[in-house]
């Protein structure tokens, strides 16, 4: 009786534990999140949350005023990006939806109220007054009919209707006016941030010396580790290279080639190369399609259908945001580009390849190419420097000085080259030339893509000097890549 | 015996879960090619401070930049003294920090990021120039709270001089 006992328990408990594995099958279900994602009204939202999510500010400066000799800002990391992009958004949704004055001001005035408790929101490069706009879902207002593309927009701390929006093609500056209004809940964050973040790393201005505005710190405290990553397509993994590929071709599949070409890479060919998809041994992915006969006309219907293709094909970082927009063409069908990059353990990624890492060009409902190159972090911990601080930047450019001017002659007599001009100028010999010209200094992690997998890559010093960029090691100062920025 | 193994395996992927962090130093190495190209204009060929420009000002902050020109070479030392004097105008100056070091290179410029402290303090600039020779300047720096400014208003005690020196103006 007993033994019969134990049997039926035995069997209670394993028939409880398939109905709770089951159960857990149903929840998980990978062809349940697809049917899920295939419903229309769902995706409309998936896209319009991911939109809202990649029309973010690149880089948000704090400008926590002082007196003029010791005016002191922060460069904020992604986390708090997100946050004081939040916060902002709440102040200039009344920008956007009201009937505000736009009017053109002078670069100095954009400056001086910059020296005073401000936030400053840089955008992606090329980036339309429409997209932003978008996110306050309101298309048609003063600032989209008067601004075509905003670079940066500084909201002065102590907002008593005023903010400034500087436009990136036409160089201009605006400030966008209401009346009777005021706004100071960015001021308390501010001050707050100032007081009881004591140590963040101070930027100030300086290079002032030579009306250089360029912000950047004169010292680095702040402790950053080396990280090791992997890209997210392993190209020995064979059946996720053809299951990523598959994605490209659907049910024409059965009609590609598949080369291996003796550096690694593996191509497929669709018919006689209208469409192809290669992938390179470090994870590079690009896809390419000959054949357009769309064009787009509607910036924010190109961006939904850049977004709908990317969420098919990888999907997107969850750190993304829009870094570059540009209208492209072919033949006469016009198109845009959108580049996307992302930010690693808080700071920018970068490499040589490219500045953005996911790039994509929409021809009406046809993307034209598409590459990405996507790294993740490896739980495999960090090496932190305990012992020694980051060089600053200042440090950097004085010791590299002479590498720089180098460059900046030899960039100088290309340029006449390419413009045909004869008229042959003594190389410029005075430093002054440089600490001029310096426009961006970033910490960002600089990826030299070596390997596909235990990558180690390092913080370093993006420095911009006219349209050339320095990557250095921001440990050793060691110069790791440049390149001229198009 | 398999217990035993047991133990040691669970004790090596723990030891193995848990070594996440390591640390290394690496040596500053930096490259200098000061062979071809010079700064035209050179500075002025001893000390000068560019802020805190007056010997005596006023500075709501607690984090003070030091900005000065001096000829390739020459070795700055900052130290920052506070007045720890309980007595109206008496004067005890005490080392709050480590020596600053700064080695004037190509530009003949150089910055350094002082912490000041609440009340009266005195920094001491020395330079000690490429022949041997060493300069000293001083600044001294009243750190005031925004309430203290208030107080001033209230009490209408500002002076023009007292305006120039929390605002940096010359």
């Amino acid at each position: 009786m007993d033994r019969e006992r134990t049997k039926t328990l035995i069997l209670s408990l394993l028939v409880i534990l398939s109905i709770m594995s089951l159960h857990r099958i149903w929840f998980d279900s990978p062809i349940s999140l697809q049917s899920e994602a295939s419903n229309g009204r769902d995706q409309g939202y998936t896209i319009l949350d991911t939109r809202n999510q990649i029309i973010s500010p690149r880089e948000v400066t704090l400008g926590f005023g002082g007196s003029i000799s010791n005016n002191y800002y922060t460069v904020l990391n992604y986390q708090e990006t997100k946050l004081v992009w939040e916060k902002s958004k709440l102040l200039l949704l009344d920008f956007f939806a009201k009937e505000p004055n736009v009017d053109t001001v002078s670069l100095d005035e954009y400056f001086e109220s910059k020296q005073l408790k401000s936030i400053e929101l840089e955008f992606g490069k090329g980036m339309p007054s429409v997209l932003i706009s978008s996110v306050f879902n309101t298309m048609d207002n003063r600032i989209t009919n008067e601004i075509r593309t905003i670079k940066k927009i500084l909201i002065p701390a102590s907002n008593t209707g005023s903010i400034y929006i500087l436009s990136e093609n036409e160089n201009n500056v605006y400030r966008v006016s209401l009346s009777e209004y005021e706004n100071t809940t960015l001021e308390d964050y501010i001050t707050e941030y100032d007081e009881d973040k004591k140590d963040f790393v101070r930027y100030r201005t300086t290079f002032g010396f030579v009306n250089n505005k360029t912000l950047m710190p004169i010292e680095y405290k702040q402790l950053l580790p080396e990280i090791f990553v992997e890209s997210e397509i392993d190209i020995k993994e064979e059946e996720i290279i053809v299951r990523t590929a598959k994605s490209f071709f659907n049910e024409n599949f059965d009609f590609v080639k598949a080369i291996r070409e003796t550096s690694g890479s593996i191509i497929y060919l669709y018919g006689y190369g209208e469409k192809s998809v290669r992938i390179n041994p470090q994870g590079y992915l690009s896809y390419n399609q000959e054949m357009i006969s769309n064009s787009s006309t509607n910036i924010l219907e190109a961006l939904n259908v850049a977004l709908n293709f990317i969420e098919k094909h990888g999907g997107i970082m969850e750190t993304a945001y829009l870094s570059e927009i540009k209208d492209v063409s072919t033949g006469s069908n016009r198109g845009y580009y959108f580049g996307f990059n992302y930010d690693i353990v808080g700071y920018p990624i970068a490499n040589k390849n490219t500045l953005n890492q996911l790039e994509i060009e929409v021809y009406g409902n046809d993307v034209k190419s598409y590459r990405r190159f996507i790294r993740e972090k490896m739980n495999l911990g960090s090496i932190d420097h305990i012992d020694t601080d980051i060089t600053p930047p200042i440090q950097i450019i004085e010791d590299n000085l002479g590498v720089m001017l180098d460059y900046y002659n030899k960039d100088l007599e290309n340029s006449k080259t390419m413009e045909s001009t004869n008229a042959k100028n003594e190389p410029v010999i005075d430093y002054k030339i440089i600490l001029e010209n310096v426009n961006r200094v970033e910490m960002v992690y600089f990826d030299t893509v070596e390997e596909n997998s235990m990558q180690l890559i390092r913080p370093s010093w993006l420095i911009r000097v006219g349209k050339r960029i320095y990557y250095f090691d921001s440990y050793d100062g060691k110069l790791l890549y440049t390149m001229i920025e198009n | 015996m398999i217990k035993n193994k047991l133990i040691s395996c669970t004790c090596v992927l723990i030891i193995l879960g848990t070594a996440g962090s390591f640390t290394y130093a690496t040596p500053a190495i930096r490259n200098v090619d000061t062979t071809k190209y010079e700064i035209v204009k050179t500075a002025n060929q001893s000390l000068q401070i560019i802020t805190p420009e007056r010997e005596q000002s006023v500075s709501s902050s607690t984090k003070l930049v030091l900005e000065f020109t001096a000829p390739k070479d020459t070795k700055i030392k900052v130290r920052v003294y506070h007045n720890t004097s309980i007595e109206k105008g008496g004067e005890n100056y005490v080392l709050i920090n480590d020596p600053l070091l700064v080695d004037v290179g190509i530009l003949q410029r150089g910055w350094a990021e002082i912490e000041l402290k609440r009340g009266s303090n005195k920094i001491e600039i020395t330079a000690e120039y490429k022949d041997g020779t060493a300069e000293t300047v001083r600044r001294y720096v009243a750190v005031k709270g925004v309430e203290d400014v208030k107080r001033r208003i209230l009490e209408g005690k500002i002076t023009s001089e007292f305006l120039k020196d929390i605002t940096g103006n010359k």
